[in-house]
């Protein structure tokens, strides 16, 4: 491996090790009780759930804390699922660079990233298991622990087929990726998107830490933000070192490694195609989350009738709004960022580096979607949980806490 | 101490943005209104490279760690992420020939 990219994994590496955030991160999740910062904002106020939609323009001061504390809880519910991800395809991908000199330093950073993300995880879940059972008794945006060849968690409109389709996809990938230098590195331009995309929303989210006027006594959940964005900062730094750099090391790919690499990247642009209304900087398709707004508006939090909840989800994702043009904002940003991202990486077909497939979406186009669907929801019956549905729920939430 | 600063793009098409001093780039810069990405945000990534033309303060160790690594031979260049800006500044994308 030629002499800068070693140095760059070492400063990596090395500084990853001095920095680590886990034990102040597990620290901080023990002490965790909700009743201690129930009453104040986790995050900068634009990042609450449906922030700038007519729901956040007519709620009281309480039900605004509660959205800021929402949005934490839905959006760290969200990242859980790619660590646990990141966890396997570390693994395999550190598998696939056995066959690369100086493997071990990047095997060990990969190692060193894994135990950071459960801790990460734990401290997700442990924090919005807790807030969820305060506020609701069950489960909304916290599911229970789950294998990495899962959809995450509000995907675009799935089906049986679908989910089964990307698990045999993600199987695959795994299996192949352990066996081949270029598709382990690969691994990493997805990784390092990812990540990419996440630094835009989690810079500001631990800003609210450092900003605090006193840090020290700054809501827990502020803390892990910070904690988080601080490991995931090396995270990137090997994503971007090992996708740019040590790929140079390599034979250049087949054409089948092109073709995976690429379906890799295209799969991606996909997952990122579409924009939320309820939740600035995760790219949920909203139709999948009606069913959980539904269930917090009817909540003891908000008290709506099924009318009056229906209206007011009507207007909030049907409807332009503030929430909707930030939302769409972050996705432009996003996408011109990983078109910077990944411009160097010439194995890449035309779509893949000009991100012509999210460049597709639009408002006009998000509204006209929510209109089709939000029909269809409209339409169903009694959509509150029927007596059975609700000891489901109840039996699945006795399991995970 | 001037109270704000001008951080210009020459060679581009991006008009200047004018912040309070020692206001954070990352905070204010993105790359659709500037020809600067932000990845890690704290200084290890090397995605913020560019070359500053100003009256800037010299870098702290760890930024200088990480420029003596990534751009050796640019005298002028500094991760904009741990830039604090005091005047106005030049920002220029640095090209590395690797
Ligand atoms: S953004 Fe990573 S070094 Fe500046």
């Amino acid at each position: 491996m030629e002499k800068t990219i070693h140095r760059k994994l070492q400063i990596n590496h090395t500084r990853n090790k001095q920095q680590d955030h886990t034990v102040l991160m597990d620290e901080a999740v023990t002490n965790f009780r909700y009743e201690d910062c129930q009453n104040e904002y986790w995050n900068p106020e634009e990042f609450s759930l449906l922030y700038g939609t007519p729901l956040w323009e007519q709620s009281t001061q309480h039900q605004r804390i509660i959205l800021n504390q929402l949005y934490w809880v839905a959006y760290y519910s969200q990242i859980v699922s790619a660590e646990i991800a990141t966890i396997f395809f570390n693994q395999t991908s550190a598998a696939g660079l056995y066959a690369q000199e100086d493997f071990r330093l990047i095997c060990d950073t990969l190692d060193l990233e894994s135990a950071q993300e459960r801790s990460h995880i734990n401290a997700f879940r442990t924090i919005a298991k807790q807030v969820e059972q305060a506020l609701f008794g069950e489960l909304i945006f916290t599911y229970p622990m789950r294998g990495p060849f899962t959809e995450t968690m509000v995907y675009a409109d799935t089906n049986a087929l679908k989910t089964w389709w990307k698990k045999i996809q993600l199987q695959y990938f795994g299996l192949i990726s352990a066996n081949n230098t270029f598709l382990a590195c690969q691994y990493f331009t997805v990784r390092g998107v990812r990540t990419l995309n996440g630094k835009l929303v989690q810079h500001k989210l631990s800003n609210y830490y450092q900003k605090h006027p006193h840090p020290e006594a700054a809501p827990i959940p502020a803390k892990v933000s910070y904690y988080h964005f601080m490991d995931e900062s090396f995270h990137f730094n090997s994503s971007t070192i090992i996708s740019h750099d040590v790929i140079t090391c390599l034979k250049p790919p087949t054409a089948f490694e092109r073709l995976v690499a690429n379906l890799g990247l295209l799969g991606c642009q996909r997952d990122h195609f579409h924009f939320s209304a309820a939740i600035n900087g995760i790219f949920w398709y909203d139709p999948a989350l009606y069913g959980k707004i539904y269930r917090v508006l009817r909540s003891p939090i908000f008290e709506m009738s099924e009318m009056d909840a229906k209206e007011m989800m009507r207007r909030c994702f049907t409807e332009e709004s503030e929430g909707l043009q930030r939302s769409f904002s972050t996705h432009q940003e996003a996408m011109k960022s990983y078109q910077v991202y990944v411009e160097k990486l010439d194995y890449l077909w035309e779509r893949n580096r000009d991100m012509s497939l999210m460049a597709t979406n639009s408002i006009s186009r998000y509204l006209a979607t929510q209109q089709r669907d939000f029909q269809g929801f409209e339409n169903q019956g009694d959509l509150f949980l029927s007596h059975t549905e609700t000891q489901r729920r109840r039996e699945e939430w006795k399991s995970v806490v | 101490m001037a109270e704000f600063c001008k951080i210009s793009f020459p060679g581009s098409d991006f008009v200047p943005i004018t912040l309070e001093c020692h206001q954070s780039l990352s905070e204010h810069l993105t790359i659709q209104n500037s020809p600067v990405l932000f990845g890690c945000r704290t200084g290890i990534c090397g995605t913020c490279l560019v070359e500053v033309i100003g009256d800037i303060s010299p870098p702290q160790p760890d930024e200088q760690e990480m420029l003596e690594t990534l751009a050796a031979n640019h005298p002028h260049a500094r991760l904009a992420c741990k830039l604090d800006v005091t005047a106005n500044i030049e920002i220029c994308k640095i090209e590395l020939s690797d």
